[in-house]
C-alpha cells in the first residue's frame, strides 16, 4: 500500500513537472510567432485563403486556426466578435460591402503604419484603382482599413454563336443593339430565352438591377448621401428596361437566383445573362455544360452612360481587437502577393486583384482564364454599392420593391415612389440625412 | 452531535439537493434569456450604431404600425393553418391505411419515412429545381395531361402555396408517424364488442377509433404547430421571401432585423411576440391534453 502511495506521487511529480516544461515552452513559442486565427467563408474563394494560412502556418512555424461560416453566418460571427471587441479573428475575409459598417465602427485595424514598417508607402500600385478604393473609408480617398484579397465583378455573359448568327459578331457595345439581337434570338430559335434575370427578392434582384441603373446615368444617392435619387427619370428609365429584359426571359425569372441563372446558360436556353465570374469554370467545363466555346464574355453594356458592374471583392481586414497584428499583416501581404495570387489562381481558380496577374502570359495563355482581360476591364470600369453603414437595411427595402415591379404587383413608377418614401426613412434614421 | 444533524438535514433535503443541477440549468439557459428578451424589447438595440437605450414600449408601438410585420404574421398564419390541417389529414389517411395488413406495408412505411428525414436545407433546393417551370419536372409531369405555365413559387399568386406543398412533403411522414403509434395503441376489444353490436366500418372510425385516437392528435397537432410557427429555411431559400413579399414570415423577418440590420432590441420585441402567440396556442393543446387524462392516468 504505501508503495503505491509512493509510486502514485513520483509519477504526479513526474506529469507536473512535464506539463510546467511544456507550458514554459507553449508560452516562449507564443511570444515569438504566436497564433493565427482566420474567419472566412466556406466558398471556393474563401477556403483557397484558408489554405493559404494553413501554408503561411507551416513556413512560420506557427500555429493557425481557421473558422469556416456560410456566407450570411460569417456576418454575423464577424459583426459580434467585432462589435464585442473579443479579438477572436486575427485575419477576416469581408465581402466589400459590409466594409463601411466595420471602418466606419472603428472595428479594423488601420493599416499604412504596417505598411510603412515594411518600408513601403501603402498598397502597391500594381493593385487595381477600383479594388483599392474600396478598402478605404471613407471611399477613395479615406485611410487604408484592408487588403483586397479576391477580385470580382459582374460579367456580361451571352452566346457568341447567336449573337454572330443574328448579325453581330462582337460584344454588344449598348444595351439598345443588345436587346434588338436578344429579342430576335427569343423570337427565331427554338427553347431559346433572349436573357435571364435574377429576379429574387432582396440582394439578388437589387445585384441584378444596379449595373442597368449605372447604365442609364443613374445613381441612388448624390455625392454626400444627403439626397435619395430612387424616384427620378433616370432610375424610371432603367427599370422600365429591366422589365423589358425580364419579358424576354424564362418564365419563373421572379424567384431566380444566381443558380438558376447558371442553368438556363449550362443547358443553353438563353442567350445571356449579367452574372459572377464565379460560374466561369462551370460553363468551361464539358461535362456540365452544353455551351462550351459557344459563350463569350463582355463587360455591362453601356447605355446614357458607360455600362458599369457592380463590384463584390472579397477583403481581408486585421480586427481591431487581433492581439497578433504584425503577424496577421504578415500574412494578409504575403497572401496578397503577385505571385500568391498568381498560384491561388492556378491552383483554386480564384480571381486576382492584381493588374500584373491579371495580364500574367502564362494564365492568359489557358482555356479557363480566357476572361481575365474581360474581367480587368470589368473591374477597372466597376461601381461599388452605395458605401454607406446602413446598406444591408438599404437593400432589402428598395429589393421589396423591385421585386414588386418585376412581380407586376406594382407599376414601376409606383415602386420607385415607394422606395423613394422608405429609403429615405432608413437614410434619416441612419443620420445621413439631417 | 453535529454530525448527526447534518445527516438527517442531508436526508431530509435530499430532494431539493438532487433538483439543484437542473434548476440551475433550467434558470441560465430558459429563465435568463427570457428576462432578457423582455428587457431587450423595452431598449433600442443597435450592434451596428452601438445604440442602446430605454424606449418602454415604443418597439411594440412600432410593431403595431409595421405593415411588413403584419403582411409576415398573415403569411406565417396561412401557412401554419393550411400546412398542418392538410398534412394532419393526410397523415391521418395514411396511418389508417397502413395500419391494415397489406403486402408490403413495412417498406411503404420506411419510404413514407424519408422525406422528414433529409434537411430542410436539401429539401429547399431540391423544390427549387423541381419548380424551375421551364424544365422542371413537375411542370414536365403536368404538361403531359395538359396543363401548362404554372410558375410556381415565382408568382405572387402561387409563392405561398408552393412552399406550403413542400413542407407537407416533407412533414406528412411526422403526423403518419405519430398518428399510427396511436392507432396501434388502441386495444381490439372495443372493435370486437363493436362488430358484436353490428356496427359499420365508418361508426367504428368515428365513434372508437377517433375518440381514443384524439391524444395522439393532438399531440401531433401541438408539435407540428410549434414547428410550423417558426417555418425558416425553405423559405429564405426558395424565394427569400418574395416575389413582392408574398413569403416573407415571422422568423425571416425577425431574423433580417436581429441578424442583418442590428436591430436586436425590435427583432427581440418581435420574437416575444412569437412566443406569446406560440405559447396560447400550444396551451389550448396542452389543457386539451389535460382534461384528455392522459398524463394523469
Amino acid at each position: 500500500m504505501k508503495n503505491l502511495t509512493k509510486i502514485l506521487i513520483a509519477l504526479m511529480l513526474v506529469g507536473l513537472i512535464c506539463s510546467v516544461y511544456a507550458g514554459g515552452k507553449q508560452e516562449q513559442a507564443a511570444e515569438v510567432t504566436g497564433k493565427l486565427v482566420l474567419a472566412t467563408n466556406n466558398a471556393p474563394e474563401g477556403k483557397s485563403m484558408a489554405k493559404a494560412l494553413d501554408e503561411f502556418g507551416k513556413l512560420r512555424g506557427i500555429k493557425v486556426e481557421v473558422v469556416e461560416a456560410p456566407y450570411s453566418n460569417l456576418f454575423e460571427k464577424e459583426v459580434l466578435d467585432l462589435s464585442k471587441g473579443t479579438g477572436l479573428y486575427d485575419i477576416i475575409l469581408l465581402d466589400d460591402p459590409w466594409f463601411t459598417q466595420f471602418a466606419e465602427n472603428d472595428w479594423l485595424t488601420e493599416l499604412t503604419p504596417y505598411f510603412q514598417a515594411k518600408q513601403e508607402s501603402g498598397l502597391s500600385a500594381d493593385f487595381i484603382d477600383k479594388s483599392q478604393a474600396i478598402c478605404r473609408y471613407p471611399y477613395a480617398r479615406g485611410l487604408l482599413y484592408a487588403v483586397p484579397a479576391v477580385g470580382n465583378a459582374q460579367m456580361f455573359f451571352y452566346r457568341k454563336d447567336l449573337f454572330e448568327k443574328y448579325g453581330l459578331a462582337r460584344a454588344p457595345a449598348n444595351w439598345d443593339e443588345a436587346f434588338a439581337i436578344m429579342k430576335k434570338i427569343a423570337e427565331s430559335e427554338d427553347n431559346v430565352h433572349g436573357y435571364v434575370l435574377r429576379g429574387q427578392q432582396g440582394n439578388p434582384v437589387v445585384a441584378q438591377f444596379m449595373p442597368v441603373f449605372w447604365s442609364f446615368n443613374g445613381k441612388m444617392f448624390n455625392e454626400d448621401k444627403s439626397k435619395v435619387q430612387i424616384d427620378t427619370p433616370e432610375a424610371l428609365n432603367a427599370l422600365n428596361f429591366f422589365l423589358k429584359l425580364k419579358s424576354i426571359s424564362p418564365p419563373g425569372a421572379e424567384s431566380f437566383n444566381a443558380q438558376q441563372l447558371a442553368t438556363h446558360m449550362l443547358m443553353g436556353t438563353a442567350a445571356s445573362t449579367i452574372n459572377w465570374p464565379a460560374f466561369v469554370p462551370t460553363f468551361e467545363d464539358p461535362k456540365q455544360s452544353k455551351i462550351v466555346g459557344k459563350i463569350a464574355y463582355a463587360p455591362i453594356p453601356s447605355d446614357f452612360a458607360v455600362g458599369s458592374s457592380e463590384i463584390g471583392h472579397w477583403l481581408a481586414a486585421i480586427p481591431a481587437s487581433s492581439k497578433n497584428k504584425e503577424l496577421a499583416f504578415e500574412f494578409v501581404h504575403w497572401a496578397t502577393s503577385a505571385e500568391k495570387q498568381k498560384e491561388l489562381a492556378l491552383k483554386w481558380g480564384n480571381p486576382p486583384t492584381r493588374k500584373s496577374v491579371f495580364q500574367d502570359p502564362e494564365l492568359l495563355a489557358m482555356a479557363e482564364f480566357r476572361h481575365y482581360p474581360v474581367l480587368l476591364q470589368a473591374i477597372s470600369n466597376s461601381t461599388p454599392r452605395p458605401r454607406i453603414a446602413n446598406w444591408n437595411e438599404v437593400e432589402n427595402s428598395f429589393g421589396i420593391y423591385l421585386s414588386k415591379a418585376v412581380a407586376g404587383t406594382m407599376t414601376p413608377k409606383e415602386a420607385l415612389a415607394a422606395a423613394q418614401v422608405d429609403v429615405e426613412k432608413l437614410m434619416k434614421k441612419a443620420g445621413y440625412i439631417k | 452531535m453535529k454530525q448527526i444533524n447534518l445527516a438527517r438535514w442531508t436526508e431530509r433535503n435530499l430532494k431539493y439537493l438532487l433538483l439543484v443541477p437542473t434548476v440551475v440549468l433550467l434558470l441560465g439557459l430558459t429563465v435568463y434569456p427570457l428576462i432578457y428578451a423582455v428587457i431587450a424589447s423595452l431598449h433600442t438595440i443597435n450592434i451596428r450604431t452601438g445604440e442602446q437605450s430605454f424606449v418602454g414600449l415604443k418597439n411594440f408601438i412600432a410593431i403595431a404600425t409595421d405593415k411588413q410585420f403584419w403582411n409576415a404574421l398573415k403569411n406565417t398564419a396561412i401557412y401554419t393553418g393550411v400546412g398542418v390541417t392538410l398534412e394532419f389529414f393526410f397523415g391521418l389517411g395514411l396511418a389508417v391505411f397502413l395500419s391494415n395488413r397489406l403486402v408490403g406495408r413495412n417498406v411503404f412505411r420506411a419510404l413514407l419515412l424519408t422525406p422528414m428525414m433529409l434537411p430542410p436545407i436539401v429539401v429547399a433546393v431540391i423544390f427549387k429545381i423541381i419548380y424551375i417551370p421551364d424544365f422542371g419536372i413537375i411542370n414536365w409531369l403536368l404538361g403531359l395531361v395538359g396543363i401548362k405555365g404554372i410558375i410556381w413559387e415565382a408568382s405572387v399568386k402561387t409563392a405561398l402555396p408552393s412552399l406550403i406543398l413542400v413542407d407537407i412533403w416533407e412533414w406528412t411522414p411526422f403526423m403518419f408517424l405519430i398518428l399510427l403509434a396511436g392507432l396501434q395503441a388502441i386495444p381490439l376489444d372495443p372493435y370486437e364488442a363493436a362488430m358484436v353490436d353490428g356496427a359499420t366500418q365508418f361508426q367504428m372510425f368515428r365513434h372508437i377509433t377517433i375518440p381514443l385516437l384524439i391524444p395522439a392528435i393532438l399531440i401531433a397537432l401541438l408539435l407540428r404547430l410549434m414547428d410550423t410557427l417558426r417555418i425558416f429555411d425553405q423559405v429564405f431559400i426558395m424565394t427569400g421571401g418574395g416575389p413582392a413579399n408574398a413569403t416573407e414570415t415571422m422568423s425571416l423577418y425577425i431574423y433580417r432585423h436581429g441578424f442583418r440590420f442590428s436591430n436586436i432590441g425590435y427583432a427581440t420585441a418581435m420574437s416575444f411576440i412569437m412566443l406569446v402567440l406560440t405559447v396560447m396556442i400550444s396551451n389550448f393543446f396542452i389543457n386539451r391534453l389535460k382534461a384528455e387524462e392522459v398524463f394523469t392516468q
